[in-house]
């Protein structure tokens, strides 16, 4: 049949395209696909590893970075063969009252406290401090006599030269 | 189907937000969503004939279609506590058949040319029987519907697929777009231009004479 009216053409068309996603009552169908449901799980109970894998290589993480606060007396330094920092700073901690023992960046205390210990008589550190300058010995001559000087190294003096001295204005700055 | 479906589809529109307003859906929702399989499964019902439209609009096949609508299924049932506006199921479940429904036809036409089989993924016998033709509706003979029909077939991928889809009447353009992941505006262009196809195929076919 040749569809002379473009219309009845489109019409056509859609009819036959309509037919051909067209699909027959299944009563049953549902029914069938709620049998074959599986068990349904919580959305978050897949993850529960997953969290708990994140928490603790988060509470690692927590424990890595604050060891050295929580237990300062078990830090070692490798190359330290077996001598505890702190134990070499603690004597000079001990003898400085008022000198915190530093195990934070000093960044972080400026605000807290200064940056070096107050200077008084009480706290000097003497362990630091330089040996005594030994007092002068006095210059002693027995005699400048000429009798007094050794014969075998005569004294010579040698002329002393005294170049001209520049008087004129020329030679002074004019500072 | 309806009369009005079968005569004008194109302009028989379903409104994709039928059940926008409906707190029926709401609550099989969140009755589904603490397991509830028979909420689960009216929600379905509402949906199936659209369902089963959609996915045989990708593969051609009634089997694959209703295998595909199954897949799709389990996969919304199991993908349920993702669905943010339980107002969206529709939209959000037929997009679902529409994936499940391509991955099969992929699947379809990867083993048919394996196998280099000469029968067609979707090559489906268009039947019209007698009592179909109402005074209402255009009478066509078989000759022009087995013609008709062969031509939509031939039609490249990305024109037939929106085409069929709109052909259903269970989808505005936009819902289209949405399916299918392209603008709406090349939707609308595609449609357009699969019927102009059509109606030049038909021509060289010896029926009708295009515009």
């Amino acid at each position: 049949m040749s569809t002379s009216n473009p219309d009845q053409l489109d019409a056509a068309i859609d009819q036959v395209a309509a037919r051909m996603v067209a699909v027959g009552d299944d009563g049953e169908m549902s029914l069938r696909i709620v049998s074959a449901l599986p068990e349904r799980t919580s959305r978050l109970r897949w993850l529960i590893p997953q969290f708990a894998a994140i928490g603790a290589l988060v509470i690692a993480a927590f424990l890595w970075t604050t060891r050295n606060d929580s237990a300062p007396e078990t830090a070692m330094l490798p190359s330290s063969a077996g001598t505890s920092v702190i134990a070499l700073a603690s004597p000079v901690a001990a003898n400085e009252p008022g000198t915190a023992l530093r195990t934070m960046p000093l960044e972080r205390l400026e605000g807290l406290e200064r940056m070096e210990p107050t200077v008084s008589a009480e706290n000097v550190d003497h362990e630091r401090s330089l040996p005594a300058i030994a007092a002068m010995r006095s210059l002693a001559f027995d005699s400048l006599a000429p009798v007094s000087l050794p014969e075998d190294a005569p004294l010579t003096l040698e002329p002393l030269a005294i170049a001209d001295l520049p008087l004129t204005a020329d030679g002074f700055s004019p500072r | 189907m309806s009369l009005a479906e079968l005569t004008l589809p194109m302009l028989t529109m379903a409104a994709a937000d039928e059940a926008a307003a409906d707190p029926e859906v709401v609550r099989l929702v969140s009755l589904a969503r603490t397991g509830d399989r028979a909420a689960f499964g009216r929600l379905i019902e509402r949906h199936l004939t659209a369902a089963r439209r959609v996915a045989l609009a990708a593969v051609g096949q009634p089997s694959d279609a209703d295998e595909a609508v199954q897949e799709a299924s389990v996969a919304a049932w199991r993908r349920l506590d993702g669905l943010n506006d339980p107002n969206a199921f529709r939209g959000w479940f037929l997009r679902i058949v529409w994936r499940k429904a391509i991955d099969r036809r992929r699947s379809l036409r990867s083993w048919f040319d394996r196998f280099s089989s000469t029968i067609g993924d979707d090559e489906r016998p268009i039947e019209f029987a007698a009592s179909d033709a109402t005074p209402d509706q255009i009478l066509i003979s078989r000759e022009l519907a087995t013609a008709i029909a062969q031509v939509v077939r031939s039609l490249p991928r990305k024109l037939r697929d929106p085409f069929l889809l709109a052909a259903s009447g269970d989808h505005r353009y936009e819902d289209i777009a949405t399916m299918l992941g392209t603008p709406l505006g090349t939707v609308k262009w595609r449609i357009a231009e699969a019927r102009r196809m059509i109606r030049i195929k038909l021509d060289h076919l010896g029926h009708g004479d295009p515009r």
